[in-house]
């Protein structure tokens, strides 16, 4: 698969499991990776699901603007880096976000998610 | 260097250089770098250099507000533009003495 298919298809699987089923997520967190939310890092797949299962909101949706991606040089990873809009459930206005993944090839041939960074964009 | 204060140091320079003299960007890239600028993929230093150096401005100010986005002032401009960065650090090896 073409790289830039591949994260795209990665984008859409991540954002729908988080839109519709967050403890879905675990399964693409190992215990070494890291998301950093909003300036806080969290380490390994459980404490990052538990983040993002705690988050105040029950529902939300994400849409997404853009989609780059590049190898990122080490393990045959991905470096895939989103900007979007992401809309609260009950709130009138979106808001806007990026967020940087770092994809790791998993021995079965898929990919795991080593590094994650979200942030609101505003200001 | 504790992480979090490398990165800020790191973006200080990136910007302040860009803002101020992008030519000087060659030395913080490598044959082996790519730039993605708006979905346009560059390979290489002198590439992406020379990308940078084309820009249809002379002068510009980013001020950024978290590590990954913040707001780049045009001069002539009345807005800023917002954006958002990522940048992929690698140890650059040590010279052979």
């Amino acid at each position: 698969m073409d790289p830039d298919a591949l994260a795209k298809a990665f984008v859409e699987h991540y954002y729908s499991t988080f839109d519709t089923n967050r403890n879905g997520l675990a399964n693409l967190y190992q215990e070494g990776s890291m998301l950093t939310f909003e300036g806080q890092k969290i380490q390994g797949a459980s404490s990052i699901v538990a983040k993002l299962t705690s988050l105040p909101f029950q529902q939300c949706h994400h849409s997404i603007s853009t989609v780059d991606c590049q190898p990122s040089g080490v393990n045959a990873g991905m470096l895939v880096f989103v900007s979007g809009n992401l809309q609260l459930a009950g709130e009138q206005h979106t808001l806007k976000f990026s967020q940087m993944f770092h994809l790791i090839p998993t021995p079965q041939g898929s990919y795991y998610v080593l590094n994650d960074i979200f942030r609101l964009n505003y200001a | 260097m504790d992480p979090n204060a490398l990165a800020k140091a790191f973006m200080e320079h990136y910007y302040n250089t860009f803002d101020t003299s992008r030519s000087g960007l060659a030395n913080l890239y490598q044959q082996s770098s790519m730039l993605t600028l708006k979905g346009q993929k560059i390979q290489g230093a002198s590439n992406i250099v020379a990308k940078l150096t084309s820009f249809p401005f002379q002068q510009c100010h980013h001020s950024i507000s978290s590590v990954n986005c913040g707001n780049l002032q045009i001069t002539g401009k009345q807005h800023p533009l917002k954006l958002s960065q990522v940048l992929s650090l690698s140890v650059k090896e040590p010279c052979e003495s």
